[in-house]
């Protein structure tokens, strides 16, 4: 018998429990294709062993065999194995990195035909225009293009957040389900992390916890505990085992973003009163990571800030040359007031990690005195 | 290491601060920047259980250099006794 399953290779939990099914009902597995995607199964006694899905994992191989594992399927860099009642299975940290590294490849990809599909579209209407005769009208040259570069935006949209669902289900993290009470819109929250983890703190005082983030809000409930403790991690790749490890000691995962400079993922805690505050990373650990996220924000917003800047500078220059659609000075508006901005945010970003230092530092010096 | 004389989650080893008469408090962050470096060094090993929670093992290179550390306190220990003898 043989079966199609397209995606298994992303949904390892769900792919390992048809697996499971698909012995207990007497089908063993043979061999896995990976190509074709498909799964050949032979008619045998039914059993109750389970399935694991292991990636890229040689070193811990050995110590599974002895544990129980036998090896089922090999097939490239995966190992099906099997085992009755397990205790002990590999760690999910190859699967992790797998999952991370795809997102990041189909992301490229997905930019860089973006970039294609625009020039091209861009040289298509250049040519139209320099031809002088009434080409194609208006509505063909602007909303075709469009919807040809909103597609494929939205497949990467769908499939970053499939992505990033299933790198969580890997990790048995649970996300909350509880319906927020109030709503915070705060426009570019990810850019100073500093600010908004202070401003986290005041809403706790407030009496109010961060439940979601989304791109431009966050979402908040009434607070569960005394004290509400958030941490903000600040990680240069993706690890399955730090991710873990937070959950394990009691830590909520609220968000993470992986891209390719860096990574960062909020945590928080509830404290009752009385209890000891914990620790996700050592104070050392957390100097260098927060340089490294400001400088790495700074460049970006720097970055921003100056292409506006140009923007705006060379719109003023054109306004005087002529009549045109009451669009443009709009848009030149907004560049400028983006440019400048992006200065603003950057001023404070420095102010605040001056502050997050010398804060810290005491902490350090406390932490000595003990 | 001691901690780990059976396979544990990280939990399991903040709540053995017992083990030293409350003496060494040690925050999450801590544990974890100890328990990579020895996974690094090849000390520990990492797995996961039932419920995917993850579980660290010592391998036999983390048991012979706890075996020598072992060694090393028991002789700094018989060399407090000789020395509480002498001058006793």
């Amino acid at each position: 018998m043989k079966k199609t399953r397209l995606l298994w290779s992303y949904q390892i939990g769900e792919t390992e429990n048809w697996l499971n099914e698909q012995a207990r009902a007497g089908y063993q597995l043979e061999n896995v294709n990976r190509l074709t995607r498909t799964f050949t199964f032979k008619k045998g006694e039914p059993n109750e062993r389970r399935f694991h899905i292991d990636f890229n994992n040689p070193k811990q191989a050995k110590r599974l065999q002895e544990v129980g594992w036998h090896n089922v399927v090999e097939a490239g860099k995966w190992t099906f194995r099997q085992m009755e009642e397990p205790k002990l299975y590999p760690s999910r940290d190859e699967l992790f990195k797998r999952i991370q590294r795809h997102t990041l490849g189909f992301g490229l990809f997905v930019a860089v035909g973006f970039s294609f599909i625009s020039i091209f579209l861009t040289f298509l209407l250049l040519f139209d225009t320099f031809q002088g005769e009434p080409g194609l009208p208006f509505e063909v040259l602007v909303i075709i293009p469009i919807s040809i570069l909103l597609l494929p935006l939205l497949i990467m949209v769908y499939a970053l957040r499939y992505f990033k669902r299933e790198e969580l289900k890997l990790l048995n993290i649970e996300t909350i389900a509880e319906e927020a009470t109030i709503k915070k819109f705060r426009f570019g929250w990810d850019f100073d992390l500093i600010a908004t983890k202070r401003w986290l703190d005041k809403m706790a005082i407030e009496g109010y916890e961060a439940i979601k983030f989304t791109g431009f809000s966050v979402h908040f409930k009434e607070k569960s505990a005394d004290f509400i403790d958030y941490e903000i991690l600040y990680t240069k790749k993706a690890n399955a085992q730090l991710f873990q490890f937070n959950s394990d000691m009691g830590w909520q995962h609220l968000y993470s973003k992986n891209s390719v400079v860096f990574g960062m993922s909020i945590w928080s805690r509830a404290r009752q009163l009385g209890e000891v505050q914990d620790d996700l990373l050592p104070i050392a650990d957390r100097k260098g990571m927060l340089k490294f996220q400001t400088i790495v924000m700074s460049l970006l917003l720097i970055l921003i800030s100056a292409s506006n800047g140009f923007v705006f500078y060379t719109g003023i220059n054109l306004m005087s040359m002529g009549e045109m659609l009451f669009i443009f000075p709009i848009i030149w508006v907004l560049n400028g007031m983006i440019a400048v901005g992006g200065v603003l945010v950057i001023l404070n970003m420095w102010n605040n990690y001056r502050l997050e230092i010398s804060a810290l530092k005491r902490k350090q010096e406390e932490q000595a005195q003990i | 290491m001691f901690s780990l004389a059976e396979p544990r989650h990280g939990y399991g080893i903040k709540k053995l601060n017992s083990f030293t008469v409350g003496r060494i408090k040690l925050g999450s962050g801590t544990i974890y920047g100890t328990l990579s470096k020895m996974q690094v060094d090849g000390l520990i090993d990492v797995f996961s259980d039932e419920e995917r929670k993850t579980i660290y093992e010592r391998t036999s290179t983390g048991n012979k250099i706890l075996q020598r550390a072992m060694l090393r306190i028991e002789e700094l220990y018989a060399n407090i006794q000789r020395y509480k003898e002498g001058n006793g």
